[in-house]
């Protein structure tokens, strides 16, 4: 569904992404560990079209992405309605003055549906994310636990297959947490979570992929796998120092 | 407005940095006896708050966009004196840490578009905001603002050639007179002006209440 | 001290720089200003070059170009000296500039004053953690506006942006005050 092939980024004259090469399938639930620094956040964005690659190709369901193929405004509502990414910090995805234009926004946008379509759309994801009680209040009043809920409404009212997530979990307590794991399994959707929490992994998504501090792509593969081996987690730099001398003990 | 260095004569740059200096430290001390506490921190997150602003481009009737300053929107907001301290500042940084040039340009940009510009939108809105819409006013004192200072700097530049020039004549500073320089910085200027006046308009409308 | 002795020199080498109309003479001022730029202890020197020639080339190119076209349509060959003058007085003053940024640490040749230091530290540090939210503000619309952006959709953008970074202005401000105070600096 999703292919990366041989991607070279920078950023002001510093490399990033050397010849990084990567696949997700259909139904696949990833999750993108690495430490601060590694790119989590720079290959989501690469991957929802936002920064684009000086080299390589990325490939959305055969389509390629770039800069000249999102000008192409057909191709460019299909990416964006099929590919969606929740950023680290909602507050950047919410400028609408209320919760319920917040998530019309997007469809909208899309002008196929009328505001009666629209209305029930709305009001079906706002009682689904217990936000029904809100749509009149505008977002920046929100607590940041329901800033969340309302930007993956927003998203996820698009109906999309791919959903990226950029430390969903970094500011929701405990029971908030359990309360998104269980809705990313119930949806048929491909997600790729970005995270540094070691604890979350395995019940984020089967499928692991491992960048560590210089970048690189170090694992790609079964979570558990990696898991079993304590030296993966050293050299991915993910353990703090401390821990590494309890491993070597 | 980028002039890099070169094309400003010391004649003009070292008063023009006196005169800045001047100001510059009278509105500080005016600044810090206005609040009880924490101007040093006050200051500078204003400054960055008009970082941003001068960071937003809008859209223009025909398809075009224009950045505009920001200047009016934090003048009318914060007042003339804290504006032109704040827009220095980044003006400042600008030539400086972040490199991008223009260290001779710097006290002629600080007073042509921090200090007239702030000033302008001041008295613009003090003046039209009895007589028309809140609105037109606030929209007036973004569009005036940006004209002024751009005037000022084209008169700045343009007094060049017929002030410092060879035994032959041929200038040794910025070439053109007032007669180019004027209508060429005045002419995008408009478009600019537009630009900062419905930027003044949202900013200031939006945020009036929250003072 | 060192940092401040820099200033020094920098900037009565900047007035000089700027006094010179001498194509010879400067001419011999930027070789200097290059071999100094190759023998310095910096890195990315090649960098710092192209950087220079961007930072001033543009403007200095139209004006004096276009200066040099008009005095030539007109049969004045002298329009060439000009232009050589203008552009090496711009490069000269702008590589020294740069070069003196690159070799001194701006915040302690200006320790001088210490609110002035201070308020030059905090305010770029604010700023570089706006660039990075606005870059993020500008993503997601990009993300969500399915490449249509109408003009209503970016004035309450616009809206938006100015209201979250006020009111990050005012969090920020106050945070910082605290932390500033209990770290034993204060400025009243």
């Amino acid at each position: 569904m999703i292919e990366l092939k041989g991607i070279w980024y920078s950023y002001d004259g510093e490399e990033v992404f050397k010849d990084l090469s990567l696949r997700i399938l259909e139904g696949d639930r990833v999750v993108l560990l690495g430490p601060n620094g590694a790119g989590k956040t720079t290959l989501l964005k690469i991957l929802n079209g936002l920064l684009m690659p000086q080299k390589g190709t990325y490939l959305y369901k055969g389509i390629e992405i770039n800069k000249k193929s999102l000008k192409d405004k057909a191709i460019n509502k299909w990416f964006r309605r099929e590919v969606v990414m929740l950023f680290q910090t909602p507050d950047v995805m919410l400028f609408n003055p209320t919760v319920y234009d917040e998530i019309a926004f997007g469809l909208r946008q899309l002008g196929e549906y009328d505001e009666e379509r629209i209305k029930e759309e709305v009001l079906y994801w706002a009682e689904k994310f217990n936000l029904s009680f809100l749509l009149k209040r505008s977002p920046f009043e929100l607590s940041g636990g329901q800033k969340q809920k309302l930007c993956l409404a927003c998203l996820l009212v698009l109906k999309p297959k791919v959903l990226l997530l950029d430390e969903p979990t970094a500011n929701l307590d405990s029971k908030t947490t359990h309360w998104l794991i269980e809705l990313l399994w119930s949806m048929e959707i491909t997600t790729l979570i970005a995270t540094n929490n070691l604890n979350l992994v395995s019940e984020l998504g089967n499928k692991l992929l491992v960048l560590d501090e210089n970048h690189s792509l170090i694992y790609e593969g079964d979570p558990k796998e990696f898991f079993d081996d304590k030296g993966n987690l050293v050299k991915a730099s993910i353990l703090p120092c401390i821990n590494k001398r309890s491993i070597a003990l | 407005m980028h002039v890099p260095d070169g094309f400003i004569a010391p004649h003009v740059y070292i008063p023009a940095y006196l005169i800045d200096i001047g100001l510059l430290f009278y509105s500080f001390d005016r600044f810090k006896r206005s609040l009880a506490e924490g101007a040093v921190p006050y200051l500078a997150s204003l400054s960055a708050l008009y970082f941003i602003l001068m960071s937003i481009t809008l859209p223009l009737p025909g398809g075009t966009s224009v950045h505009a300053f920001g200047v009016a929107s934090i003048s009318l907001l914060f007042g003339p004196w804290t504006a032109f301290l704040s827009i220095s500042l980044i003006l400042f940084l600008q030539a400086t840490i972040f490199g991008q040039g223009g260290i001779t340009s710097f006290p002629i940009n600080s007073l042509s578009v921090a200090f007239l510009g702030s000033f302008c939108a001041h008295y613009t809105h003090i003046i039209t905001k009895s007589l028309l819409r809140d609105d037109i006013s606030l929209f007036l004192s973004g569009f005036s603002s940006t004209l002024i200072s751009a005037l000022a700097v084209a008169l700045v530049l343009g007094v060049h050639p017929y002030l410092f020039k060879d035994t032959f004549g041929k200038p040794l500073y910025f070439p053109f007179g007032f007669g180019i320089v004027i209508p060429a910085l005045l002419l995008p200027h408009i478009l600019v002006g537009i630009g900062e006046g419905m930027l003044t308009l949202i900013v200031v409308k939006a945020l009036r209440n929250k003072l | 001290m060192r940092d401040k002795l820099l200033l020094l020199v920098y900037i009565l080498s900047l007035i000089y720089l700027s006094y010179l109309s001498n194509i010879s003479v400067l001419l011999i001022s930027s070789f200097f200003l290059l071999l100094f730029l190759f023998f310095a202890p910096i890195k990315n020197k090649l960098g710092l070059l192209k950087h220079s020639l961007f930072s001033f080339f543009l403007f200095s190119f139209v004006i004096s170009f276009s200066y040099l076209l008009l005095e030539l349509s007109s049969g004045n060959r002298e329009g060439i000296e000009y232009f050589l003058m203008i552009n090496l007085r711009s490069f000269g003053m702008t590589l020294l500039t740069f070069l003196f940024l690159r070799i001194t640490n701006l915040y302690k040749a200006l320790d001088f004053s210490r609110t002035l230091t201070f308020l030059l530290i905090i305010a770029t540090s604010n700023i570089l953690t706006y660039k990075r939210l606005l870059k993020d503000f500008r993503d997601a619309l990009e993300s969500r506006n399915m490449g249509k952006t109408t003009r209503q959709t970016s004035f309450t953008f616009i809206k938006r942006l100015s209201l979250f970074f006020f009111d990050k202005s005012v969090y920020t401000s106050r945070e910082v005050y605290q932390t500033m105070k209990s770290r034993g600096f204060c400025d009243d």
